[in-house]
């Protein structure tokens, strides 16, 4: 059978599914409502573009890259402070965590955000805890994480609750997620605190050998990773959780510093200038790139660091676009979703009994 | 708000073929998440958007996917598999037109060239945008395009004569 030899880029091109067509795709109400949410959560300028004092060049590569042609939106000048002023002063300002006690202590308070269904009911419940984390120095010393310290779990708002009151105050609710069914209930109402044993301070990595500059510091968080996921390509949020941990550890001043380095050389992070924790203690803002989340949307990382002692005072997520889920139980852009807020640190020598706690002692 | 509104136009110029682009790979449901979180991406880099920006912006789409291809595996590849369905069918036995017996030979080839060969064909990219959003010289992906379209040209008459084989 003769066949008519024909282009086969112009026959490829003729086969293109139906779905795909840019013209099918064109003006859907999410269409307009995503750019609504994209302008309106974006509250503060974009950072311009400016020379990253502490990276190599070759770590700007893709961004200068992009720089050296012509760019859409000409740069506006910054109304906030270079993002890398923000940490460097925040590095210069750490101290020497002082003489060593028996265990590295920190105190922080959790609050995270769920959407959840209860019969035909859907509402936002906020879980919130209290976290106390103690750190042997040496091997023998008992390490342990306390968790569930003055922990409840609530409707979110007062519309939230009434969505609760209307299900029939459930004792449980069902997790909702954008991305099928989400398996597990969470339980409302207070619960008591846990303990769980860790390892001990130097027993995870050698804290007192840990690089004390930035590129050797991302080439030890970097192998860390691969070996606990296995393989795969390390994530800025990843990279930025392990900084900021390190941030509030007793380890050298300088790995601390260049832990902000770290911070500091993650593609797209920017000043948002001062902001308040979920304290309201008052601190300078940094904002990380954002990310999707199953439950939420896309959400945007803060950090809020305090500009006398250069410690991280939180880490929160603001809601940049809801998800179905998000959007059903009334979560909008701008929510502050997530929060970890940092109450105390330092070295000390006993642990506190913790009465009616679950788990070793 | 003149950035807003430039970004608007912006936007809406190139919201349905970025849309594109992400459903190819991951059906239309996750593809306009992946699309939401490019242009909230460009939003706040939108002082480093090139001109023409297209390309710019699908190589922002292509790095969220391929992040969530490594960070959700699961919900990824059933997407994925998904958007295959919708696109190819199921059953390509019995193929008798050529656009089917084109589907079917594009389904043979390596992920990696149907991306190259649907990047110009159904994305209407030149050669040098597409590089772009690869990440790639111009010439590499000139050298890459030419060989994917000869083994898509061959895989096409395979196919064809399997299907007309199979008949006979």
């Amino acid at each position: 059978m003769a066949r008519a030899k024909r282009d086969v880029m112009k026959a490829l091109a003729d086969a293109r599914p139906e779905a795909l067509d840019p013209e099918r795709l064109a003006g859907s109400p999410r269409q307009q409502r995503d750019l609504e949410q994209i302008i309106s959560a974006a509250i503060t300028p974009a950072r311009p573009r400016s020379v990253r004092r502490w990276l190599p060049v070759g770590a700007v590569g893709a961004v200068a890259a992009v720089a050296a042609g012509i760019v859409l939106f000409a740069p506006t000048q910054p109304s906030f402070p270079d993002v890398n002023r923000v940490l460097v002063d925040a590095a210069n300002k750490l101290v020497e965590p002082g003489p060593e006690g028996t265990y590295w202590e920190t105190k922080t308070r959790h609050s995270s955000t769920w959407p959840v269904a209860a019969g035909d009911r859907r509402f936002a419940l906020v879980i919130e805890e209290e976290r106390e984390v103690s750190l042997g120095r040496k091997p023998e010393s008992k390490s342990r994480a306390v968790s569930g310290l003055n922990a409840v779990t609530r409707p979110r708002t007062l519309a939230d609750e009434q969505a609760w009151r209307a299900a029939g105050t459930p004792a449980s609710a069902q997790l909702l997620s954008d991305v099928g069914v989400r398996e597990g209930a969470v339980a409302l109402g207070q619960r008591p605190p846990a303990i769980k044993p860790l390892p001990w301070l130097s027993g995870r990595e050698d804290h007192a050998g840990l690089p004390k500059d930035a590129d050797g510091l991302r080439r030890h968080l970097t192998e860390r990773y691969r070996e606990e996921a296995g393989a795969g390509t390390v994530s800025d949020a990843w990279l930025v959780d392990r900084a900021r941990e390190l941030i509030t550890s007793p380890v050298a001043k300088e790995t601390r510093a260049a832990a902000y380095e770290v911070i500091a050389g993650t593609a797209g992070v920017r000043s948002l200038g001062e902001r308040a924790d979920p304290l309201g203690r008052k601190g300078n803002a940094i904002a990380l790139p954002t990310r999707r989340d199953d439950a939420l949307g896309l959400v945007e990382q803060q950090l809020i660091i305090d500009p006398g002692t250069g410690l991280p005072l939180a880490s929160q997520e603001v809601l940049v676009v809801p998800g179905a889920s998000a959007a059903s139980v009334g979560l909008a852009a701008g929510d502050i979703v997530r929060s970890e807020t940092l109450l105390g640190l330092g070295w000390t020598d006993q642990q506190r009994d913790i009465p009616g706690a679950i788990g070793p002692r | 708000m003149a950035e807003a509104d430039q970004f608007r136009e912006l936007y809406n110029a190139c919201y349905p073929r970025v849309l594109a682009y992400a459903s190819g790979h991951v059906g239309r449901q996750l593809g306009e998440d992946v699309v939401s979180e490019t242009f909230a991406v460009a939003w706040r880099r939108r002082h480093e958007i090139p001109v023409p920006p297209l390309p710019w912006l699908l190589g922002v789409a292509r790095n969220l996917l391929r992040t969530s291809r490594r960070t959700e595996i699961r919900q990824y590849e059933l997407a994925a598999a998904t958007a295959r369905h919708e696109q190819f069918g199921e059953d390509t036995g019995g193929i008798v037109t050529e656009r089917a017996a084109v589907l079917a030979a594009l389904r043979t080839l390596p992920e990696s060239e149907q991306e190259l060969l649907t990047l110009v064909a159904w994305h209407g990219l030149t050669p040098k945008e597409a590089a772009k959003v690869l990440g790639c010289s111009t010439a590499t992906f000139a050298v890459r395009l030419h060989r994917a379209r000869r083994r898509l040209e061959k895989a096409v008459a395979d196919t064809q004569d399997a299907a007309v084989g199979g008949r006979s």
